[in-house]
């Protein structure tokens, strides 16, 4: 019967209700936008980043990843394979090899990293491909090639084509030395943070740097979700089991400098979502109070009709809470909407930023649980809880001064 | 060490001197055993360790203390790599690349081709005689072991040497090396006493790294000859890039 009396309230002053809903369905829907898209920013972070050369995971040797040596290889056997893609999730995996070398072209001489990728799994697994600024990217069959990062290719005053002359240590002990030519160059100078890095086809660095066929340094693996890669690491390590002693790491923990920097990153960004919700909470506050105290003349005559305290106070709680339920029912639907236009388009940032070496254009926003939840909690508490003490004033309140108050 | 000749030294008996005379004798007949004016010879090398074993076959000429040449014939990778040393300076020639890089002194220590002989072995010109005061340490019918200490002003990584010859023919048995904390850090010993265009040596010298199991080098001599007049031409820059 109160219930009743509350809900229809609501819609008796249609126009009040309607203003304080409006305040209700902007705060939500603002409070939701910003954790979309700070959600959604870190996620766009993870995957370009992850995409970029870490991927989701990684397998090497036991002890590889703290004191990377030339000898500390895994095959990529069947087992091993069937171990990566049985994980559900799985999207695909890329074999590397590492090794450091010394690059001569014509009078310059730079040292850099070897890398060495495979021509097809590579492409599928990041982004390398895509971040080929001139020239092309290693064909299937490719032989003695190389693929510098522009940062090198500047030091060495490199173009397509020139034939670079590389020496290096061989796993056998022997001096690596072969001549590569040229065939593409990775990222654009000035723009992204691109090491110094040169890439050989898989099969050509092995050569080069003696290495038995199938051996590798890491396997890289790509999940669907970069967020089930924890989970994803423990699974493979179980299938894998302890005898090749291996160890499998999340990506996380292969680039722990990066993710503890994003955590941090990452908490000063809630101290500002936060400040949005208290200002939510503040306007869903100030629209609820407003419309309790106008109606205290109303209130008066209800108590002078003999309606106890109590009911008055649940009366006015009520007619609150039924009021924020109806609104969360646009609000819910408006933030989805919003949020996954967001996540689809993004919006473009003017000047680009650049993040542990990775551009980005855009930002994202992102629809999960968290950007639904968060915000009704905090409008329904703001609102019920605003509620309570005009309720309570209201129910104490002689019905004669009641009456006479304006 | 790995350089040379010997000079046919004559047997000597381990009773004929007093013990200070025998004991320069058998230092200088060992520092003289791999040197000669010149050489020309043909070598095996058999480097294992933990992770890999490689087989070697090499050319060498050398002359004198200062001048050494070596060129690679195997494995196919490897052909044509060659070191040229000329007194202390040292450069390698990668056929394939093209490339004659010189050998910074900071990598004198490192390993030569991937072996358990540093690029400093190869460009040594100290002598025992020289640079180490030898006493006799022990001696039986059959061995002869010398401790040799590095004299103060000499700079080495080898502060003392301990070493034993055949009483019968002072033919080297074993070296083994001390480190600066007088620990032995490798060991050479020497098989195989063969003659070569009438000069006799251990064929065979092994080289086990003392601090890094399972690391072991053999270097066998195939064919030698000895103080045949080669050109000083072959020890310059032009010979070392000739293909």
């Amino acid at each position: 019967m109160l219930a009743r009396i509350a809900f229809r309230n609501v819609f008796r002053q249609r126009r009040r209700s309607l203003f304080t809903s409006l305040m209700m369905v902007g705060g939500f829907t603002l409070s939701s936008l910003s954790i979309g898209i700070s959600d959604g920013s870190y996620a766009h972070l993870i995957d370009m980043f992850t995409r970029d050369q870490t991927g989701h995971l990684q397998i090497h040797r036991q002890g590889y990843r703290q004191q990377p040596s030339l000898h500390a290889t895994l095959t990529a056997d069947e087992r091993l394979v069937r171990a990566i893609e049985h994980q559900s999730g799985f999207a695909a995996w890329a074999p590397r090899v590492y090794a450091p070398g010394l690059a001569f072209l014509g009078r310059k001489t730079a040292g850099a990293r070897l890398v060495g990728v495979d021509p097809v799994r590579e492409p599928a697994t990041t982004r390398l491909k895509q971040k080929i600024s001139e020239g092309r990217f290693f064909a299937a069959d490719e032989g003695n090639s190389i693929i510098l990062t522009c940062t090198l290719a500047e030091v060495l005053d490199a173009d397509i084509g020139d034939e670079i002359a590389l020496i290096g240590q061989g796993a056998d002990g022997s001096i690596a030395n072969d001549l590569f030519s040229i065939v593409g160059i990775v990222g654009a100078s000035g723009r992204t943070r691109v090491g110094r890095t040169y890439y050989l086809p898989l099969d050509a660095a092995r050569r080069f740097l003696s290495l038995p066929r199938a051996h590798v340094h890491e396997i890289a693996v790509v999940l669907e979700d970069h967020r089930d890669a924890d989970a994803a690491a423990d699974e493979i390590a179980q299938r894998i089991g302890a005898a090749d002693n291996l160890e499998v790491a999340p990506w996380r923990m292969v680039e722990w400098e990066f993710y503890r920097a994003m955590k941090v990153d990452q908490e000063g960004m809630w101290v500002s979502l936060l400040i949005i919700v208290i200002i939510v909470a503040i306007g869903v506050l100030n629209t609820v109070l407003m419309s309790v105290l106008e109606r205290t003349r109303e209130f008066g005559v209800l108590r002078a009709m003999g309606t106890p305290p109590r009911a008055l106070f649940s009366m006015i709680v009520l007619e609150t809470t039924f009021l924020t339920l109806l609104s969360l029912i646009p609000a819910v639907s408006l933030s989805v909407i919003l949020n996954f236009w967001l996540s689809q388009q993004g919006i473009s940032i003017p000047n680009p930023i650049n993040y542990g070496g990775v551009l980005f254009s855009h930002i994202y926003s992102e629809v999960n649980a968290r950007v639904l939840w968060l915000p009704g909690l905090v409008v329904l508490l703001a609102s019920v809880g605003v509620s309570l003490f005009p309720a309570w004033r209201t129910a104490r309140i002689a019905p004669a001064d009641a009456m006479r108050a304006h | 060490m790995l350089v040379g000749l010997v000079v046919a030294a004559a047997p000597i008996r381990a009773d004929s001197a007093n013990s200070a005379t025998l004991v320069d004798r058998i230092v200088d007949h060992i520092d003289r055993l791999y040197r000669s004016e010149d050489s020309h010879s043909h070598l095996e090398m058999i480097i294992s360790n933990p992770n890999w074993e490689r087989r070697l076959k090499m050319e060498m000429w050398t002359r004198g203390l200062k001048e050494t040449l070596i060129r690679i014939h195997a494995p196919r990778k490897d052909v044509g790599i060659t070191t040229l040393r000329k007194g202390p300076e040292m450069w390698n020639f990668f056929p394939r690349i093209d490339k004659v890089m010189k050998v910074p002194p900071s990598m004198m220590m490192s390993s030569w081709m991937g072996s358990d002989f540093s690029n400093d072995d190869l460009v040594k010109e100290s002598t025992f005689t020289d640079d180490y005061t030898a006493t006799l340490e022990s001696a039986d019918d059959s061995l002869l072991t010398l401790t040799l200490i590095a004299g103060e002003h000499t700079a080495t990584l080898w502060p003392r040497i301990s070493l034993t010859v055949r009483a019968i023919d002072l033919m080297p048995v074993t070296e083994i090396y001390y480190d600066e904390k007088d620990r032995a850090a490798r060991r050479i010993e020497f098989e195989d006493v063969t003659e070569f265009s009438g000069r006799t040596l251990p064929a065979t010298m092994a080289m086990t790294s003392l601090n890094k199991p399972g690391h072991r080098t053999i270097i066998r001599y195939v064919e030698a000859e000895f103080d045949t007049g080669i050109s000083d031409r072959l020890f310059s820059l032009r010979e070392l890039q000739r293909r």
